[in-house]
């Protein structure tokens, strides 16, 4: 029988500034969409043989909190007869990096416990308001401030206009081949170089601590995120388009204004995340944003059941089965009276479609478009028979054969020609449906090479086991908890969403290799 | 032995007999050099830190985390008396321990010869417990229980 031996050679707290700690075990988390945090315990007492107190009483005398500080993990390998298996606890890992944010300490008759809990860097997004001179709702109009153009919009020395800020950081061609890297990510950091927290009333501007809000913003890698042409049109490139650059126009803008003033940077990094379907995968020194798809047909990387100690899964199907998933948008005929009274001209179509393959039976569900992806479109979106048309004749209520008519076009130009993206969004829809109530936790030995968000396959099967289907599931990571605990295997649990088998990877009611927006999808990474 | 404990039970007569004496495998300095204590049983257990975790595929993983300090345990007979006269084997012993045990002042070491090595390390529980022998149920059987390592 082979044996794997690893020698836990160290684990130790750093600070930036020299101070370096024993770890007497610790835990951290990451999840998407997450900050990730770290709790860590370190031994006090007096050391065995020289009868040195430990220094971790100096988290207890000295100020700590805010100080960066990192927590290492290294391994040596003495295996014998074993191949090295790099990804098993080899070498050493950065497992947090992050600053003290907690400290507590319990002594008791027969006890003693100093906890350390550690908050991510990204944190430091949280910690910072988007409030800015551009933002602010009081601040556009307000000279005192004179908030007017460092933003980059419109303005004058009595006024300021937030139509067009946008359009000086956002350009749509090169946005529609990254969003983030073109878009999103300049859009975020002018919020932050706009920063315009009252310095004489404040002291610091919102960016303190040592500009650690743009290093964190700015600590992003690896990510591109491409528009899917085909599948969204040019339309809907251009619909997406108009929302950002539209951010700060018009009547939304007051709204967006008072969004920005009352949240956080990060908080509205997870606006965008959740508004244009990308997902924020956080690593212990940098960030990626990616196009993950839940029920992806393909995977990064295999864990083979030589590398699983435990694993639990649950592969429930919904309560109530999904039939078809609908989307649809709305549009508002810009003519006649929807130009004065716009709302009550909103006419929703559902412009993409679902519908299972294998199930015939089920509820059929229809769901909202995002908003960019609804709203007021020009009438030549539409046909000329919707919207009234300019030359051709109305159709008229009174003639059901020409009003039927007329209903039929607008739903196949809605369908066909105006937004090939809703069925895409339709499937991703029925997709997550299909798969919320499928869950795995897997236990496995140290490791650091399965990112959160990567879709991975469990190969369950072995010669001692009893095979399970044909061996394989697969899933994606929501979620990673590393942990070393007195007397324990140090560990890594995968919490895993999405479970399918086999049969169901390739199966469109439950897999795709399409994400509705983007030309990309993410598979997956190593987390160092 | 056993019919020397019959016959006058928790008596010891000491035998001056210096090529008998000093076999010496095991001293613990500092202990009293009471003549009715003597030494019955050692037991030292010197233990690696680890832990196995097994896979699925029954693949175990041995994670070695690195030496923990080596337990030694020692039991002595503490006879009441010698020679009829009370010894004060027990008292010493108490005395001993009373001064050495780790949650005193200073958190005392001691020092230990085991076959020729040295050990050192704190006690940190005794025990005197009497009856153990049916035949002789005067005598008090002292235990110490210690932590430590090889220097």
């Amino acid at each position: 029988m082979s044996i794997y031996v690893k020698r836990v050679f160290d684990c130790k707290l750093r600070l930036s500034d020299g101070y370096t700690f024993d770890v007497s075990s610790f835990s951290a988390n990451y999840a998407l969409n997450g900050i990730p945090t770290a709790e860590v315990i370190l031994p006090l007492g007096r050391e065995f043989d020289t009868k040195l107190l430990s220094n971790s009483y100096s988290f207890l005398t000295s100020s700590f909190i805010d100080r960066p500080a990192y927590l290492y993990l290294s391994f040596l390998d003495n295996s014998e007869g074993v191949g090295l298996n790099p990804n098993i606890s080899t070498g050493t890992y950065l497992v947090f990096a992050g600053y003290p944010s907690n400290v507590q300490y319990v002594k008791t008759a027969d006890n003693l416990q100093l906890k350390v809990t550690l908050r991510h860097w990204l944190s430091d997004l949280d910690f910072a308001s988007t409030l800015s001179a551009a933002s602010h709702p009081s601040n556009p109009k307000t000279l005192i401030c004179n908030p007017k153009l460092q933003f980059g919009g419109l303005g004058s020395g009595l006024g300021f206009a937030l139509a067009g800020i946008a359009q000086s950081i956002i350009n749509p061609t090169y946005a529609a081949a990254n969003l983030w890297g073109n878009a999103i990510f300049p859009f975020l950091r002018q919020l932050v170089l706009a920063d315009r927290v009252n310095n004489s009333l404040f002291g610091t501007g919102n960016d303190c601590l040592n500009r650690a809000v743009l290093r964190a913003l700015s600590s992003w890698m690896y990510s591109i995120l491409p528009l899917n042409i085909a599948a969204l049109g040019m339309t809907g490139v251009q619909r997406i388009m108009d929302s950002l650059v539209g951010l700060l126009d018009q009547n939304s803008a007051d709204q967006f204004v008072s969004e920005l003033a009352g949240t956080t940077l990060w908080k509205k990094l997870l606006d965008f995340a959740r508004q244009f379907l990308f997902t924020i995968v956080p690593f212990p020194l940098y960030y990626r944003v990616e196009p993950i798809v839940l029920g992806l047909s393909n995977f990064y990387t295999t864990i083979p059941a030589s590398e699983i100690l435990h694993i639990t899964t649950v592969l429930d199907r919904p309560t109530v089965p999904t039939r078809a998933v609908g989307v649809y948008g709305s549009f508002t005929p810009l003519l006649g009276s929807a130009i004065d009274n716009p709302e009550e001209a909103s006419i929703d179509l559902i412009g993409g479609w679902y519908i299972s393959s294998s199930l015939g039976y089920g509820l059929v569900e229809v769901l909202q478009a995002p908003r960019f992806l609804s709203g007021p479109f020009e009438p030549a979106y539409f046909t000329r028979a919707a919207v009234g048309g300019i030359t051709d004749k109305t159709p008229l209520m009174r003639s059901p054969a020409l009003r039927d008519l007329g209903v039929l076009e607008v739903q196949k130009n809605a369908t066909l020609a105006h937004y090939a993206v809703l069925d895409e969004l339709a499937h991703y829809y029925y997709i997550v449906k299909q798969l919320s109530n499928r869950t795995a936790v897997v236990t496995c030995p140290f490791r650091m090479d399965i990112c959160p968000g990567s879709t991975v396959r469990l190969a369950l099967y072995s010669q001692e086991q009893i095979p399970f289907e044909d061996g394989y599931l697969y899933g994606m990571v929501d979620s990673i908890n590393y942990s070393l605990s007195d007397g324990e295997s140090p560990k890594t649990i995968y919490n895993i969403l999405g479970v399918r088998n086999q049969a169901e990877f390739v199966h469109p009611d439950f897999s795709t290799v399409y994400h509705p927006f983007y030309g990309i999808y993410f598979i997956g990474g190593m987390h160092r | 032995m056993s019919a020397i404990l019959t016959a006058k039970p928790g008596t010891i007569t000491v035998i001056d007999y210096p090529d008998y004496s000093g076999v010496g495998i095991f001293s613990i300095s500092g202990m009293s050099s009471n003549q009715a204590i003597i030494l019955n049983r050692f037991v030292v257990t010197a233990k690696a830190r680890h832990a196995v975790s097994y896979s699925l595929a029954n693949v175990p993983y041995l994670y070695v985390f690195g030496t923990s300090l080596t337990d030694l345990d020692a039991s002595f007979y503490l006879f009441p008396y010698n020679n009829c006269a009370e010894s004060g084997a027990i008292y010493s012993f108490l005395e001993f321990v009373d001064g050495n045990l780790v949650s005193a002042y200073g958190s005392p070491r001691i020092n230990v010869t085991v076959g020729g090595a040295s050990w050192r390390g704190v006690i940190h529980q005794m025990q005197i417990e009497s009856g153990v022998h049916q035949q002789s149920p005067q005598i008090v059987v002292g235990t110490i229980f210690a932590t430590g390592n090889f220097l």
